[in-house]
């Protein structure tokens, strides 16, 4: 019958294609080779096959979002550093592996210690840019002014400097930036900044062709730098192609000025599901992953998978901000200009915001059941955070001892909202936010932990409103940061063990006025932290950040909720991935063994 | 027929004004709004108005609106917010994965709808018929997204004998970019292997994206070869001895295709739209995607114009059935 | 004219009547129409009896209870928070079918309406709304919905309101068919011939013959609403409190359950097929039963 000829004929068609394209033996037949998972040290990684490294391959891995831009220094989130510190490289850096060694990139030796005002870096020679031009003193000064000079509407992209170096403009930390030879620049400071080294390894203050810089005016808010495939870093591998939303594709730098990479080429996929994660990596489209849900570690050694885990270095937070309400509004008044948040306006409808009350907001933490949480959505690898510092930071234990922690207590929660004034009839109504299409180490599932919470608070006899918006910047990460939201989940994987990096990060005063993200202004918190930031003696810098803690968390300027441990997984061919405990990792030890 | 061709070309224009005067009014009633979206920061008043003036946000709609058509008549689409890129580039370099998908689901549903529906539509009451009937409902009240979450789970993961997503395996593969068709580039570069691979990868989206057009004209065609089977001069040829393959081939294939064709025309535009969610579902870098996410992003020109093109194809299909009407029946006239 | 308009009505009116009864009588021997109607009918029971069905708030969990297989107590088990699937199930008939029917409402009664001026003034306003209805059509209806529902904001009436407009011009391309057929027909010409004209010959002869067509496709249109709504969720634009239960949404942490409990993917799946395929059934039963040319 005609019919069945038909299907038949397709039928074998689509076999015939399904059996063509069958390779390599499912991954369940392999070794599978598990990472230890002591916390002494991070993880190495596991070589089965062949103890070589070779060159040659693609390796296809998948993060959860791509950059959120192409200019390194406008970026701070870890999805885009994962693509752009393939690309470009700081001075100094932090070692492979560790959160607190530094090891030289681009300059070769350095000198400054934590109490001098003044830094020389000496420059390796005959390192070029990707575009062919040198690297020289000049670049490197060109790069730090154009940062400290960024006009006003780029300063907001800017997060990691504006917060280091106190803001942006002449008046800034840093005092100037001289080239005093061919190779050597001279950084000159306001005033002693104990972490400056470590803060410079960051991604934003990589080093960039000052050419590429000039011809893509990234300058200009017009500026095409953040958006054009530009070929200006010095890394391990260079950018090719760029499809937003699709794919990152590096190529290897065959003039890098160490051992080059052993990949041909590195392409970098978007996958914002943990869970399609993993099928992508079952399903043969990828080679790894990054961020395993915890509830699917299992799933991943089950079948032959490599699992290596990273010690925790993070803390998740619920973001506090009682003048939440008054920023936006502020925005609005502006005479006739459309730079106005109606949207915010609309959600907030001209109320104030109850968390303005030191009750409420203790109400809040009390409200919030931390241990609960550790279980369904960190897989049982994780802890209560009582303080910003994770367990495994070597000054944990001395910020500790200054911060009180909060207790479960529903019912002691809504005593304290009836003490504020808030009853059924009246009840305290917050906007809750989380972030979408995202996940982030502390964060493995935003709208689930979100709805817990949000339980947990309504038990406490608030009313919660729930709002999400796109994690990106613009969107989550712009007006989480910049103190839109009442109330917002955000977290922080430290980059550097020091509790600048986490409390002062985040809650240092700007030029007078505190943090934006928190609008948390307590009496004799900026000078705390000073206090602390500029301390050089170990045991007295742990005293003082006792203090400046205990302040924050005092005052509710947030809650602090649970430390969660993260892992990436590889199929059984990748091998020498180097994970580091900040994610500050390269790919440029990577090698694929044979098939 | 030029004439009818010609008028309706003309036709069009009203339409396409009509379509950027809606999505026009429309978008701008998004909330959010692209200056901000580009500053980031503090975006102090000056610096909003200056961002504004540069986008040209600032002037009345008329105005706005009246520089856009311009732009249109000068084939200039404007280009993204987000990534600076002309809009038309984008579109360019995304469509034909849509073209692709659209082409394997396409492919799916007559292949198989028609043969079954002229089997359903002769043996009409029998089992088959009632069989094929349910089926087809079936179909229709599958969700693409469920059925592409399964077909994904069932045949890439717990057994693994097609890919999960992606266009081609980017591990084994790297074939140059010529016209964006997978498969084409692939063949190009002489890569007979990628070929294979890719038409692996289009297998199971094609399926997700085709069941729905697949049991719709299932269901067209038995109506409509029920209809003709009726049709006197079916029966004169089938009295007068013909065999019944020839009757069907000449006589009943021809004309049962007529509505048929018109729902492949209304499906091109379905599926063109509709592949949003397959696309997502298997990592498709096609246009359904990249418009759902300017209109996510607020990115005013990529929806603006990423929607006129989409619907200027639609339109264009539709002419192109109307049109090959008249070569599948002459006796229908046009005035 | 209003003795003779009377009885011509009452000849007239007739024939509605025998066209319904006719069909009913066919639709109870289709029985694709009566699977579909036992469907509809279960998924209707369910939505208005949910609070009984089930002793489990849909929208509270228990940490502590967070993924539990089917069991005696969850007869589908639990998801992350550990909230029961099955009243979200039962309770998410209420919001999925309750945005379907409000959605089919709007769209069939704004639809209609501009399809009833199209066909029965003709002329420029036929024109006029026509080509608008051409513009609408010429959108991809998906993205169309997602604009509407990012432009009106996340909640239940607003994406009824989204998928009510992609059901405005199908409606309105019906009615107008309908009105222009109709017109010709034998029992208008009579009406018309002793005198009947304008609203009259309207609502009394034509409306109600058109109702037939109208009703099929709004049945057929409650399939597809369903099935939008849960599209919406999917992508992330449903109810914005994530605790409510509704399927698509349900539907969209289908990925995550894959991994871990499979069967927490299919239940949602399976409903919203489920009550898809009875509408689809139902509709397809009632376009038979009213179909003319079978009747002969």
């Amino acid at each position: 019958m005609r019919t069945w000829r038909w299907v038949s004929v397709l039928a074998m068609l689509v076999l015939v294609l399904a059996a063509c394209g069958q390779q390599a033996a499912s991954p369940s037949e392999s070794e599978g080779s598990e990472a230890p998972a002591d916390s002494a040290e991070p993880a190495p990684s596991e070589s089965e096959g062949t103890g070589e490294p070779v060159a040659g391959g693609t390796l296809v891995f998948a993060g959860a979002r791509l950059a959120a831009s192409l200019d390194p220094a406008r970026t701070s989130d870890g999805e885009s550093f994962r693509v752009l510190q393939q690309i470009y490289e700081p001075l100094i850096d932090l070692a492979p592996g560790s959160s607190s060694e530094l090891v030289g990139v681009l300059a070769e030796s350095w000198e400054g210690e934590p109490e001098d005002t003044t830094y020389v870096f000496n420059l390796r020679e005959g390192v070029t840019f990707h575009d062919g031009t040198p690297l020289n003193a000049e670049a490197v000064k060109i790069n730090f002014d154009r940062m400290q000079n960024f006009v006003e509407e780029i300063q907001g992209d800017a997060y990691y400097y504006g917060q280091f170096m106190d803001g942006f403009g002449p008046d800034n930390l840093i005092t100037s930036v001289e080239a005093t030879d061919e190779l050597t620049v001279t950084i000159n400071l306001r005033e002693p900044a104990p972490t400056f080294l470590y803060q410079i390894t960051l991604t934003p203050f990589s080093i960039v062709s000052p050419a590429i810089l000039e011809s893509t005016n990234a300058d200009s808010v017009d500026g095409t730098f953040g958006t054009d495939v530009v070929q200006g870093g010095t890394g391990p591998f260079v950018l090719e192609d760029y499809v937003p939303e699709d794919n990152a594709t590096l190529v290897r730098n065959e003039d890098y000025w160490d051992t080059p990479a052993y990949l041909d080429r590195l392409i970098i996929r978007p996958i914002a599901d943990p869970a399609a994660r993993l099928q992508a990596l079952q399903g043969e489209s990828v080679q790894g992953f990054d961020l395993v849900n915890p509830s699917d570690y299992e799933t991943v050694t089950d079948e032959g998978f490599s699992l290596l885990e990273r010690l925790s270095f993070n803390t998740l937070y619920l973001g506090i901000t009682p003048t939440a309400r008054e920023t936006v509004a502020a925005l609005t008044t502006d005479d006739d200009t459309e730079n106005d948040r109606t949207d915010l306006e609309e959600i907030y409808g001209g109320e104030e915001s109850p968390l303005q009350d030191l009750a409420v907001r203790q109400a809040v933490a009390m409200a919030i059941d931390k241990e609960a949480l550790i279980g369904p959505f960190y897989g049982g690898r994780g802890a209560a955070a009582d303080t910003f510092l994770p367990e495994t930071s070597a000054w944990a234990e001395a910020v500790a001892a200054g911060v009180e922690p909060t207790t479960f207590d529903a019912d002691g929660a809504r005593d304290l909202l009836e003490g504020a004034g808030f009853t059924d009839e009246n009840p305290a109504t917050i906007n809750f936010w989380f972030p979408t299409e995202v996940t982030r180490p502390y964060m493995p599932d935003p709208a689930g932990l979100h709805q817990a919470i949000k339980q947990m608070l309504e038990d406490a006899g608030f009313v919660v409103n729930s709002q999400s918006d796109i994690w990106d910047s613009p969107g989550y990460l712009f007006d989480g940061q910049n103190g839109y939201y009442d109330m917002h989940f955000l977290g922080w994987t430290g980059d550097y063990d020091d509790p600048e990096n986490f409390y002062g990060v985040h809650f240092g005063y700007s030029q007078g006025e505190p943090a934006a993200q928190f609008g948390c202004a307590v009496d004799g918190l900026d000078d705390a932290i000073n206090t602390a930031t500029s301390e050089t003696d170990e045991a007295a810098r742990g005293e003082a950040w006792a203090t400046a803690a205990g302040l924050i968390h005092e005052n509710v300027c947030f809650v602090t909720i649970a430390h969660g441990d993260t892992a990436l997984a590889f199929d059984d061919t990748v091998q020498d991935y180097e994970p580091n405990p900040t994610g500050s990792e390269s790919f440029r030890t990577v090698w694929l063994s044979g098939e | 027929m030029g004439k009818f061709i010609l008028r309706r070309l003309l036709l069009l224009i009203p339409i396409l004004l009509g379509v950027t005067l809606l999505i026009f009014l429309f978008i701008r009633l998004l909330p959010g709004d692209p200056a901000s979206a580009i500053l980031g920061e503090r975006a102090t008043p000056e610096a909003t108005e200056r961002v504004r003036n540069a986008l040209g946000l600032d002037r009345p709609l008329h105005e706005q609106y009246l520089e856009y058509l311009s732009g249109l008549a000068r084939l200039d689409l404007g280009s993204s917010f987000l990534t600076n890129r002309d809009v038309v580039d984008d579109f360019l370099q995304r469509f034909p994965a849509t073209v692709e998908l659209t082409a394997a689901a396409l492919l799916f549903a007559l292949t198989l709808g028609i043969p079954l529906g002229m089997l359903t539509a002769k043996r009409r009451g029998s089992w088959m018929d009632s069989a094929g009937t349910v089926l087809s409902l079936v179909g229709i009240s599958i969700p693409i997204f469920f059925l592409g979450l399964m077909l994904k789970w069932l045949f890439a993961i717990e057994v693994p004998i097609l890919p999960d997503s992606g266009r081609i395996s980017l591990i084994d593969y790297n074939i140059p970019r010529v016209t964006n068709l997978m498969t084409v580039d692939a063949a190009l570069a002489g890569e007979w292997g990628g070929v294979v691979d890719a038409l692996r990868h289009l297998i199971l989206p094609g399926i997700a994206l085709g069941t729905i057009p697949l049991a719709i004209i299932m269901r067209i065609t038995r109506a409509s070869v029920i209809d003709v089977l009726n049709e006197d001069y079916v029966r004169t040829a089938n009295a007068k001895g013909l065999p019944s393959v020839i009757v069907d081939s000449r006589h009943v294939l021809r004309n049962a295709l007529l509505p048929v064709v018109t729902v492949i025309g209304l499906q091109t535009g379905l599926l063109l739209g509709g592949a949003i969610l397959t696309e997502t579902i298997f990592g498709w870098g096609g246009v359904g995607k990249w418009i759902y996410d300017a209109v996510v992003n607020n990115d005013y020109q990529v929806i603006q114009s990423g929607v006129l093109l989409l619907a200027l194809i639609f339109v264009l299909v539709n002419l192109a059935v109307d049109v090959s009407y008249a070569f599948l029946n002459p006796r229908i006239r046009y005035s | 004219m209003t003795a003779p308009a009377v009885t011509v009505g009452a000849t007239v009116d007739e024939r509605p009547v025998g066209l319904w009864t006719d069909a009913f009588r066919r639709m109870r021997r289709s029985p694709a129409a009566i699977i579909g109607g036992v469907i509809v009918g279960f998924f209707v029971l369910v939505a208005i009896f949910a609070p009984f069905l089930t002793s489990f708030d849909p929208a509270r969990g228990n940490l502590a209870d967070s993924y539990l297989p089917p069991g005696p107590d969850h007869w589908m088990g639990t998801n992350i928070q550990g909230q029961d699937v099955m009243a979200r199930i039962i309770f998410g008939s209420r919001l999925t079918l309750g945005i379907a029917v409000l959605s089919v409402v709007i769209g069939v009664s704004v639809g209609a309406f501009f399809g009833a001026l199209a066909g029965y003034f003709r002329g420029w306003v036929d024109a006029v709304i026509m080509r608008a209805v051409d513009v609408m059509l010429s959108i991809p209806g998906l993205l169309f919905a997602i604009g509407v529902v990012t432009w009106l904001g996340r909640g239940v009436v607003q994406i009824a309101i989204a998928i009510a407009v992609l059901n405005v011009p199908i409606f309105a391309r019906l009615l107008r068919a309908s009105l222009l057929s109709l017109r010709e027909a034998d029992y208008v010409t009579a009406a018309r011939s002793v005198g009947v004209r304008g609203p009259t010959l309207l609502v009394r002869h034509l409306l109600p013959n058109a109702i037939g067509p109208l009703i099929v496709q709004a049945t057929l249109a409650l399939a597809t609403a369903v099935v939008d709504a849960a599209a919406l969720g999917f992508l992330g634009l449903g109810p914005p409190d994530p605790a409510t239960p509704e399927w698509g949404m349900m539907l969209s942490d289908t990925y995550r359950y894959l991994n871990n409990a499979a069967y927490l993917a299919f239940f949602p799946g399976i409903a919203i097929v489920l009550s898809v395929l009875g509408f689809n059934l139902l509709g397809d039963g009632m376009r038979e039963a009213l179909d003319p040319k079978l009747r002969r």
